[in-house]
């Protein structure tokens, strides 16, 4: 049929073409769109964490850049201060939390790292430790 | 020595109340801490129980597609989550360095603002050549090895599990690849389910992917802290 009539075919194209929702997006398409509804974006002021004491980034602390280091081990029987290096060399955000607590959780806690060295098991000792300074269950 | 002694004790009666907030996250949390470009920032709710979300996530409806409702799951063996999921996230893998939280947006989204903790990596990244520049420089910081001219019978071993190769393809070693949780603006964006395909198609493992399909929108009416990259 269409090879007798080939306007019948161009006509049914053009409208394939032309419906909205039917024919895929392309990535071009899609990343102006994206664009276009990003340009107007704008988020609930009072989200933005610039209130005294709320979500503060100015009040917050810049950290010391620690470098990574693949071997992310934590040798048993390290004297204090060689412990504190090795937590905040291999484990960052446990470290932190570990800065947070009074010295006498500090003192415990390196004391439960003699006994049982485990990273995973005093990472999570931090964290309870933490929970509990603040008075959570 | 009276004034100091009572303004001692005024301030002890005034502490509690200063630290308890009345919005926590959950019964147990007030807030979580994450590591931003640096700095450490706390992530609370709006103390304000009159507030109204305001800007552009309050807005219902927009075109779709492309703006179309995502479903539950993205992938199989992808694991959906809420916001508790993703704190528990923030303070163990995240802060640990085996983690990592992606805003899967592009840079003009990104750059309005962020949740706190995110790096900003556009889902386009994961559809590039698999030898593009980008793409192997976002690999290096997911943790994931390019492998280079494996051998066939290497990778037959791998196959039938005579070597380990449970987490490698040709390409690619998954082995140490980091536990990604991926978001963008909420349920009814596609940029995140698209770079979680990406990434699946790539080989990541499942398994190590998680979709925080809440993403910007559930994370504004909750009134969570969002911060603007610099």
């Amino acid at each position: 049929m269409f090879k007798q009539h080939p306007a019948i075919l161009a006509i049914g194209m053009a409208l394939l073409l032309s419906a909205p929702g039917l024919v895929a997006q392309t990535g071009d398409d899609y990343l102006r769109q994206l664009d276009s509804e990003a340009s107007d974006l704008n988020l609930d002021a009072e989200t933005r964490g610039r209130k005294e004491g709320e979500g503060d980034m100015r009040s917050a602390v810049r950290l010391t850049e620690v470098p990574a280091d693949d071997a992310s081990e934590l040798a048993p029987g390290l004297s204090r201060e060689a412990f504190e290096a090795s937590l905040k060399r291999n484990y960052m955000g446990s470290y932190t939390f570990f800065l947070r607590l009074s010295p006498e959780r500090r003192d415990a806690l390196y004391a439960s790292y003699l006994k049982d060295p485990d990273p995973q098991r005093l990472r999570d000792r931090i964290l309870k430790a933490l929970k509990q300074q603040r008075g959570k269950p | 020595m009276i004034r100091t002694v009572f303004a001692i004790l005024w301030l002890s009666l005034l502490a509690p109340a200063v630290q308890a907030l009345e919005v926590r996250l959950t019964p147990e949390r007030e807030y979580v801490e994450v590591i931003h470009d640096g700095r450490l920032v706390k992530i609370m709710r709006i103390q304000d129980q009159d507030h109204k979300l305001e800007g552009s996530f309050a807005k219902t409806s927009r075109k779709c597609p492309p703006f179309c409702i995502q479903p539950m799951e993205v992938a199989p063996g992808v694991k959906t989550i809420g916001q508790v999921e993703l704190f528990d996230f923030m303070e163990q893998e995240l802060l640990d360095g085996t983690g990592l939280l992606i805003d899967a947006r592009t840079p003009s989204w990104w750059k309005r603002g962020t949740i706190p903790g995110s790096v900003n990596i556009p889902f386009t990244v994961f559809s590039l050549d698999k030898d593009d520049p980008k793409l192997l420089e976002v690999m290096d910081r997911l943790g994931v090895r390019k492998r280079n001219n494996v051998g066939g019978f290497t990778r037959l071993l791998e196959k039938t599990g005579l070597l380990d190769g449970d987490e490698k393809t040709d390409d690619w070693d998954f082995s140490r690849a980091k536990t990604l949780v991926l978001w963008c603006n909420g349920m009814w964006c596609g940029q995140s389910p698209r770079a979680i395909r990406g990434l699946l198609k790539l080989g990541y493992p499942p398994h190590k992917l998680r979709y925080y399909r809440g993403g910007m929108q559930a994370w504004q009416s909750l009134g969570l802290t969002v911060v603007e990259p610099e």
